[in-house]
């Protein structure tokens, strides 16, 4: 198993290459160049043009293209991410004051969609054709149809306006570290993130779980004299697992994309509103970092999916 | 569905069935379960109204969607606004109407061409394989490794921001997966005798994998060209929405929503962006409504 | 008791199919007997009812199908049991699946659960009906069993999963599985139908000597003929829905009286005969189920239809003894094979 996880890793070394390699040529591509990411826009004015075209030679800048690129990726490697054009803080240093947010609004969404969803799922698999299996559909096929942000906005209307349940937004009041106290914060967003990605969980773990009751081996299951729930959920459920499982890391692009669009709303200070702000200020180096760790986010995330699968299933093999 | 429901449900089908009343239908397979599918129907007409509301919007609005009346600005709706004015007097209805236009263009223009791009890589590397196959799908394995709002977000940071801008980079960011799809089915096609049969007539490669091959998988296709209609649109207005797809002075749905970041108009003018955010989320559940009711005509293992 | 009491009575069983919005009478009175130590082979091609009626004694029937008319009642060792009014996944029909009746199915690739090992689904089918036996002495009788159905290495093939087994090892673990509780009645549908021919001859062994050594009544079946005239000791020849001809082995295969019978072994080849041997396949197709043809349902196939036929489909005769047939001219069948 381990060396199967240590494989996964290097199939993901040339992937991550040319992901670096197009960053760069993103990054290449702005204007400005290499030294204007690495100083910050204050020390800059007090920078000699002559010192400017030392450090260029230094940095190798005056080197042919494929050079450069080598360079820049030896100083990603030593964590140098460039530096904001606008603030010339070190993008590391925002990426890490920013990351952990994102994660705990994403693991939180995770969680309730992959639990919600499949619960949903399997309700309305087993009670098929029913009442609540229509109802479940109709608001499954209206929660893919309704845009994120506009759930969001309503969510906040609801909960906070109407009923002020919880705060308006933000991650937490000042001086509140302890995860405890700002949990109040987390709910909102972490539900509206959830429920919209519950949807299509929810559809496809009522697919998955139909295909497998309707398997032979779960007649085998009924003719051992098993009872009911043993045969929907340890024979039926067992087996519509793998497939939930692959779809929901499939979806981990969509759940960190939905991020960005719900810490927008509820001004939560992660990676996505930092994204943003530096889109909208053409602030590239920040940009292409920030695209990169999404990617390695995902390319994890696959990693963890295909070990994930490989123990649900045991017809997949670790070598 | 109960027991008992279900045993009432046999006795007429029985009832039925004795009587000889049920008998083979002529009509095609396909069209039949369509037609039998309620929500389909009903979401074909959903799309229908709305996209004909659009096309011939000066018919069904005296307001321009542009037209900034400063003595009207927030006004609710009423007998000449009928869903009221926005934060700089221009008309809601009209707004959604001419808005409707662009985001429909760029949804389904986006749908299309990312289309036409994976579905003819996908059929022609699908039948091939190979180097070609190996390399599109190395390349598709790269966009798809970002999450797509990223990707978006970056290559509108290069290319700026305008209609035709988006449209690109929604084609650009959608082929992969149409690819995908294509290639799996082509992948099966393949394996079948005629596709071999042809081959031994020596029939050249084009013909057999887009005149041959690429019908049969025709179904799924157009199951994924809806529901990559779908998501287009709400793609654009959530970029919309947040200031950086289409340039705001266009109207689209996800532009007229944007003034709903504002906490006081999210609170005091529902007018602003209730009607606009119901008429996108019903036109995109239409769409989804149609697309599932294709997926379910057209899988031959769906008994029902 | 009588060593040839019937363990399970089917009496004019009819089942509908209601998928797709129309209703397809499946079964239509049928009506047989599984007696204790002996094989009843039931023959049709694919689409007969076949499956249809084993599955309907388990009460396993698919979600839009019922039992129209008719019983099934079960004699067991403490007074009979109407199957056919049990609820359908009720206490009382999961004692019987398993320990009094137990079934194995056509596909051994699809009817065992890929995701546990084989250990485990025997060891389920134990504990169902022996609550009280441990994991551990329940796994000893697995790999018991496992070794009674000659599965070599047993102790480390009770932990293998599935997808480790050839088909013709799943399918002994089926048997295995069947046989755990050493159940009264055993139903197998078209169990080889997947299999090699040389390991279909192990399997039949194997349920040759159930029969044999346990007792167990046997209802098998198939559509292979090679098959029935091996193992059976009744035969019920089923047609859309029907049991045309009924009877012990000999008086099937040697005078068949049902014109479909001796069509059935007209079309099939002999070993040995060589390559000049004239076959007669059966002429025309099955018919569609949902636009059946009037009077007997064979009559449009068959060489020996008259008028009557087209008009209603005929009585159960007696030939002789429990030799019956459903055909208004089977005096003309019987003495033509002669």
């Amino acid at each position: 198993m381990v060396s199967y996880i240590l494989r996964k890793f290097l199939h993901l070394i040339p992937m991550l290459f040319v992901i670096s390699f197009l960053i760069y040529l993103g990054i290449e591509l702005m204007p400005g160049d290499a030294v204007d990411f690495m100083i910050s826009p204050d020390e800059m004015a007090t920078v000699s043009a002559e010192a400017l075209a030392q450090m260029r030679s230094t940095l190798g800048l005056d080197k042919p293209f494929p050079v450069r690129y080598f360079i820049w990726l030896g100083n990603l490697l030593r964590g140098d991410f460039g530096y904001s054009l606008q603030s010339g803080v070190a993008v590391s240093t925002l990426v890490m004051n920013t990351l952990p947010a994102t994660l705990e609004l994403s693991v939180a969404a995770l969680l309730i969609s992959t639990l919600a969803g499949s619960f949903l799922g399997v309700f309305s698999a087993l009670r098929k054709n029913s009442i609540a299996d229509n109802a479940l559909s109709i608001a499954g096929m209206i929660g893919v149809a309704i845009p994120q942000f506009l759930f969001g906005l309503i969510a906040i209307i609801v909960f906070v306006f109407n009923l002020g349940w919880f705060p308006v937004g933000g991650r937490m009041a000042p001086g509140q570290e302890a995860f405890l106290q700002r949990f109040e914060y987390l709910v909102l967003p972490a539900i509206v993130l959830g429920l919209s990605m519950t949807a299509g969980v929810m559809r496809y773990s009522r697919a998955s779980m139909l295909d497998s009751l309707n398997r032979d081996y779960v007649k085998t299951a009924r003719s051992k004299g098993l009872p009911e729930w043993r045969v929907n959920l340890v024979h039926g459920f067992r087996v519509a697992c793998t497939p939930v499982a692959v779809l929901i890391g499939f979806r981990l692009p969509m759940l960190i994309g939905g991020a960005v669009v719900i810490e927008q709303i509820f001004q939560w200070p992660g990676l996505g509103v930092m994204f943003l702000g530096a889109v909208r200020s053409q602030n590239t180096p920040i940009v292409m970092m920030v695209g990169f760790f999404s990617v390695l986010l995902v390319l994890l995330a696959s990693i963890i999916v295909d070990i994930l699968t490989a123990i649900l299933d045991p017809r997949i093999k670790f070598n | 569905m109960s027991s008992k429901a279900l045993n009432k449900k046999m006795d007429m089908l029985l009832a039925r069935e004795l009587a000889g009343e049920l008998s083979h239908s002529k009509k095609s397979r396909t069209l039949r379960k369509l037609h039998a599918n309620k929500l389909a129907v009903i979401g074909s007409g959903i799309f229908l109204v709305i996209l004909i509301l659009c096309i011939f919007a000066p018919l069904f609005t005296r307001f321009s969607s542009t037209d900034v009346d400063l003595r009207n600005r927030l006004s609710p709706p009423g007998s000449v606004h009928i869903f009221g004015t926005d934060q700089i007097g221009r008309d809601i209805w009209a707004r959604i109407l001419y808005g409707g236009r662009v985001s429909i263009l760029v949804g389904m223009g986006s749908a299309i061409g990312a289309t036409i791009i994976g579905v003819s890589f996908g059929t022609y590397a699908g039948y091939k394989g190979g180097f070609l196959d190996a390399m599109i799908m190395k390349t598709s394995e790269l966009f798809m490794s970002f999450p797509q709002i990223i990707l978006v977000l970056i290559l509108v940071t290069i290319t700026g921001q305008s209609l035709w801008n988006i449209i690109f980079i929604f084609v650009l960011t959608g082929w992969p997966s149409m690819y995908r799809m294509t290639r799996s089915q082509m992948l099966s096609i393949r394996e079948e005798e005629y596709v071999q049969a042809l081959r031994a007539f020596g029939i050249n490669d084009f013909l057999i994998a887009f005149k041959h091959m690429l019908p049969n998988a025709i179904g799924p296709i157009f199951v994924n060209i809806t529901l990559s209609t779908a998501m287009f649109i709400l793609q654009e207005s959530a970029l919309s929405f947040l200031g950086l797809g289409v340039p705001s002075n266009v109207s689209t749905w996800g532009n007229v929503l944007s003034p709903a970041q504002n906490i006081t108009i999210l609170r005091e003018n529902w007018w602003i962006w209730l009607p606009v955010g119901s008429v996108l989320t019903i036109f995109v559940l239409a769409i989804n409504f149609i697309g599932d009711g294709l997926r379910d005509a057209a899988d031959p293992t769906q008994i029902g | 008791m009588n060593t040839n009491a019937a363990i399970i009575t089917v009496k004019d069983l009819n089942v509908n199919f209601y998928t797709n919005q129309r209703c397809n009478r499946v079964i239509n009175g049928v009506s047989f007997e599984i007696k204790r130590g002996r094989t009843l082979c039931i023959v049709g091609e694919s689409g007969c009812g076949k499956s249809v009626t084993a599955n309907a004694i388990m009460q396993l029937l698919p979600e839009l199908s019922r039992i129209e008319k008719g019983s099934i009642t079960y004699h067991g060792s403490d007074g009979d049991i109407r199957i056919d009014q049990l609820d359908k996944n009720g206490k009382e029909m999961r004692k019987l699946r398993g320990k009094d009746i137990a079934i194995i199915f056509q596909d051994p690739m699809t009817a065992l659960n890929p995701v546990y090992t084989v250990g485990f689904q025997i060891n389920e089918m134990l504990q169902a009906h022996n609550p009280r036996m441990s994991r551990k002495s329940a796994t000893e009788k697995s790999i018991d069993l496992l070794k009674d159905m000659g599965i070599p290495l047993p102790e480390q093939r009770v932990n293998e999963y599935p997808h480790q087994f050839s088909g013709g090892m799943r399918q002994r673990s089926m048997i295995a599985m069947a046989m755990a509780c050493a159940p009264r009645v055993l139903l197998a549908d078209e169990p080889t139908t997947a299999l090699d021919v040389s390991i279909q001859a192990q399997i039949f062994e194997l349920m040759e000597e159930l029969k044999t050594k346990r007792d167990t009544a046997i209802m098998l079946i198939t559509h292979d003929m090679g098959v029935v005239a091996e193992l059976a000791d009744e035969v019920a020849v089923m047609y859309m829905g029907n049991i045309v001809e009924f009877g012990t082995i000999e008086d099937v295969l040697n005078s068949p009286a049902h014109p479909y019978t001796k069509a059935l072994l007209k079309s099939i080849p002999v070993l040995g005969k060589g390559k000049t041997q004239k076959l007669d396949p059966i002429r025309g197709s099955t018919p569609d189920p949902f636009s059946r043809p009037k009077g007997c349902q064979f009559q449009p196939r068959c060489d020996y239809a008259c008028k009557e036929c087209e008009v209603q489909m005929p009585d159960e005769t007696l030939v002789n003894g429990i030799h019956r047939v459903m055909c208004f001219n089977y005096l003309e069948v019987l003495e033509n094979g002669k």
